[in-house]
């Protein structure tokens, strides 16, 4: 019988533009398919998501960030990272950190310029179990850290 | 990444508490992966070095350099 399960590495907070937010539910990232070969051939052509050439680099991912905290939309409003009536910017840094049950830490660092918020939760208030889920669309360079 | 902007990058990691040296170097067989080394002051309170970690990598977020791995030793 397992008495407690201890995850080998958790995320402890993510950093979206100038907040650091350590109230992290959930972060799960969804690369985008890849085939292997050749790493610096395009990925995509024209305005088409799917993989069109053949890559071991992963270009493109959906990052879904739940959060514990109803101050989450409204930041996100205030930085203009959700725009109701318009674009939205990109964010000005991107930075997820993790733990692992040894206490050494690792970051992943996403490329800022390339990072939109693409949905949030549809309120921002967090109701017993209920937490503010955003997703953002990332392309670029993922920046992993060894633990230390 | 161009020597010019790697020199920034590198005067401004250097900046951050903890950090003692930076090398950037290339994986021959992929173009444009760099990995970055940095060799780090060991502290006893490892909130400090977590810190460090974190402002690194708003560094890396922000500066589209192209790292792909960040190679923490300790000095």
């Amino acid at each position: 019988m397992v008495d407690a399960l201890q995850s080998e590495n958790s995320p402890v907070s993510v950093i979206l533009g100038a907040t650091t937010y350590e109230n992290v539910v959930l972060v799960a990232t969804k690369f985008q398919a890849v085939k292997g070969g050749d790493i610096v051939t395009a990925r995509t052509t024209g305005n088409s998501h799917v993989p069109q050439g053949t890559t071991d680099h992963p270009k493109e991912a959906v990052v879904i960030v739940t959060l514990d905290s109803a101050d989450t939309i409204p930041n996100l409003i205030t930085a203009n990272y959700l725009n109701m009536g318009g674009a939205n910017v990109a964010l000005s840094a991107f930075v997820i950190t993790e733990k692992k049950n040894t206490g050494t830490t690792r970051t992943i660092a996403f490329t800022a310029a390339n990072s939109k918020v693409q949905q949030v939760s549809s309120r921002n208030e967090v109701i017993g179990a209920q937490a503010v889920e955003i997703q953002i669309l990332t392309y670029g360079t993922v920046t992993y850290s060894s633990w230390a | 990444m161009n020597e010019e902007k790697q020199a920034k990058l590198a005067s401004d990691l250097l900046k951050i508490d903890g950090v003692k040296t930076v090398t950037f170097s290339e994986v021959s067989t992929m173009s444009g992966n760099i990995t970055l080394t940095v060799v780090y002051t060991q502290q006893a309170d490892h909130g400090k070095i977590t810190e460090m970690q974190q402002k690194i990598a708003v560094l890396l977020s922000q500066s589209e350099a192209d790292i792909s791995y960040i190679d923490y030793k300790k000095a």
